[in-house]
């Protein structure tokens, strides 16, 4: 099968064939083009093999990882201990109700207030801490401290739209038929089944997505914008400014430690840890002296208290902690 | 430039994921997220309720966990988990018959674990030429396959005519087939001497 002349004339109806883009005569005369043919009907037979395999990959790809393995974790008895029941919040509303997945209180008790409009929309807010909404759909929505979330309450809608200010993690339930919807900021991003985070708080300079499982489509809500779209591992990245879409090929390991509590660094400037870090606490800790922000430090936690960070991080760079006005200041000799 | 292939890879991919043989929960994590999509379409062939096909590779899973201390991690585990997915369904289909006249379909029960291992294979090879096809292209061909989006609508939303949707379709499956040529034939090899 080397006539790569062959190919380009008819790998392109092959190819619609395949896609079911062709009318019932066409098909026809399609079937009969290969059954004649041996050489069309070999090649016809190898695109199939490999539409088979795309097919069952996209298959596979309508799985939400990250809500599978909330489910089978809460099956599942790790270390003897469970985790906490919280204090899970049921929220009746139409479309949302609470979900049975651990609350994150960070400063205090998680807030939300729920406040009903006149129009087809409602919104959630959350002040402090973390909260998890699902929606009746079975999608998931974490919400960050200060965020908040509209959503239309019309079930019989063609799209599930929802508008956010803040940021949030989404994992939503795959339905073709009614594709997902974040407009944040100027972005407007779209989904089928999948999971992601969007920051895109309203002091920000940029909107960032990035993708956990799943293939997200984003844009600029003005419509002269180009649309990306998104892989696992993928962020996008629109800038206030200029408009700007780009593609971010290697995400932040961190980016929804937020929500996991889990943080990863590798070598990482302290400047660059004390910012995650104040991210997920929303702690506010400073470094006064520029030459301690390039100290770097390899180290991973997992669901620690912001005390147990701090102190894992001053011992390791030999810092000094002192509290301030509600800041945290680290001061130091610097790094050797 | 010719990508070479050794049939070994096969082999020693998924040993990545329990380095040392043990599995703690980090690593039972890894196995899980990285397996559970194809073994949950595995299941479906032998159970197409989506709720029993996911019990099934559940109950897996928390065997796996609940085994590992003693469990010989020498062999394949990847193979472990899609034999006993394998087993589980056709023991819930064996059951099933005893407690119902109800007649359940008998054909999809011989379906084979090593062609579905292999299958599996090309799958994370398919996917591998997706990601490396052109951005246009690679754009293209998701939307429709992956999205479900007709011929039509992807040159609406990308402003491109019908046309060029098709060019690009067409150019998409024949990079595809060059980047899978070589591992198709191997493939087929190995089956074809392991059946004689």
């Amino acid at each position: 099968m080397k006539n790569e002349a062959l190919h380009s004339q008819f790998g392109a109806k092959i190819a619609s064939y395949l896609a079911g883009e062709m009318n019932p005569g066409e098909r026809v005369s399609f079937e009969q083009e290969i059954a004649a043919d041996a050489e069309k009907g070999e090649l016809f037979s190898e695109y199939s093999k490999i539409w088979k395999g795309v097919d069952q990959l996209a298959e596979q790809s309508g799985y939400n990882v990250d809500e599978e393995w909330g489910i089978l974790s809460e099956k599942m008895d790790f270390s003897g201990k469970r985790g906490l029941p919280g204090n899970t919040r049921k929220l009746r509303a139409f479309v949302f109700r609470a979900a049975a997945v651990l609350l994150i209180g960070i400063a205090g008790v998680a807030g939300w207030v729920v406040v009903r409009n006149m129009n087809a929309y409602e919104a959630l807010a959350v002040e402090e801490g973390s909260e998890t909404f699902e929606l009746s759909d079975g999608s998931v929505i974490t919400m960050n401290a200060g965020t908040t979330l509209k959503y239309d309450t019309r079930e019989n809608s063609g799209e599930r739209r929802v508008i956010l200010s803040g940021e949030a993690f989404f994992e939503i339930a795959r339905d073709t038929a009614r594709p997902f919807v974040v407009e944040a900021g100027s972005a407007v991003i779209e989904v089928l089944g999948t999971s992601f985070n969007v920051n895109a708080y309203r002091e920000n300079e940029t909107v960032e997505v990035t993708v956990h499982s799943g293939l997200v489509s984003m844009a600029a809500r003005s419509k002269t914008g180009k649309q990306i779209l998104l892989n696992p591992g993928n962020a996008g990245v629109l800038y206030k400014t200029g408009k700007q879409l780009d593609i971010v090929s290697t995400a932040d390991p961190n980016d929804i430690a937020w929500k996991t509590r889990e943080m990863v660094f590798s070598g990482t400037p302290l400047g660059e840890v004390i910012s995650v870090v104040n991210h997920v606490y929303r702690s506010n800790i400073v470094i006064p002296d520029p030459s301690l922000m390039n100290c770097t430090i390899t180290v991973s936690f997992r669901d620690q208290e912001l005390g147990a960070v701090l102190e894992v991080i001053t011992s390791t760079l030999d810092l000094s902690l002192s509290r301030e006005e509600g800041q945290l200041i680290l001061t130091g000799e610097g790094c050797k | 430039m010719e990508e070479t292939f050794s049939i070994f890879t096969l082999m020693t991919r998924e040993k990545e994921l329990h380095t040392a043989g043990k599995i703690d929960k980090t690593s039972f994590e890894a196995l899980f997220r990285k397996f559970f999509p194809a073994l949950m379409a595995f299941s479906r062939k032998f159970l197409p309720d989506e709720d029993d096909a996911r019990e099934v590779v559940h109950s897996v899973f928390i065997n796996l966990w609940e085994r590992r201390d003693t469990l010989d991690t020498s062999g394949s585990l990847k193979s472990y988990l899609f034999t006993s997915v394998h087993n589980r369904c056709l023991n819930t289909i064996r059951d099933r018959k005893k407690f119902s006249d109800a007649e359940v379909p008998e054909s999809e029960s011989d379906i084979d674990v090593q062609a579905q291992l292999e299958s599996m294979e090309l799958e994370e090879k398919i996917g591998e030429a997706i990601a490396s096809l052109p951005e246009k292209c690679r754009e293209i061909f998701e939307m429709n396959r992956f999205q479900g989006l007709k011929y039509a609508e992807i040159a609406e939303k990308l402003g491109l005519s019908v046309k060029t949707v098709e060019n690009q379709m067409s150019k998409a499956l024949k990079i595809m087939r060059e980047k899978l040529a070589h591992y198709l034939t191997i493939v087929i090899w190995i089956l074809w001497n392991g059946l004689n």
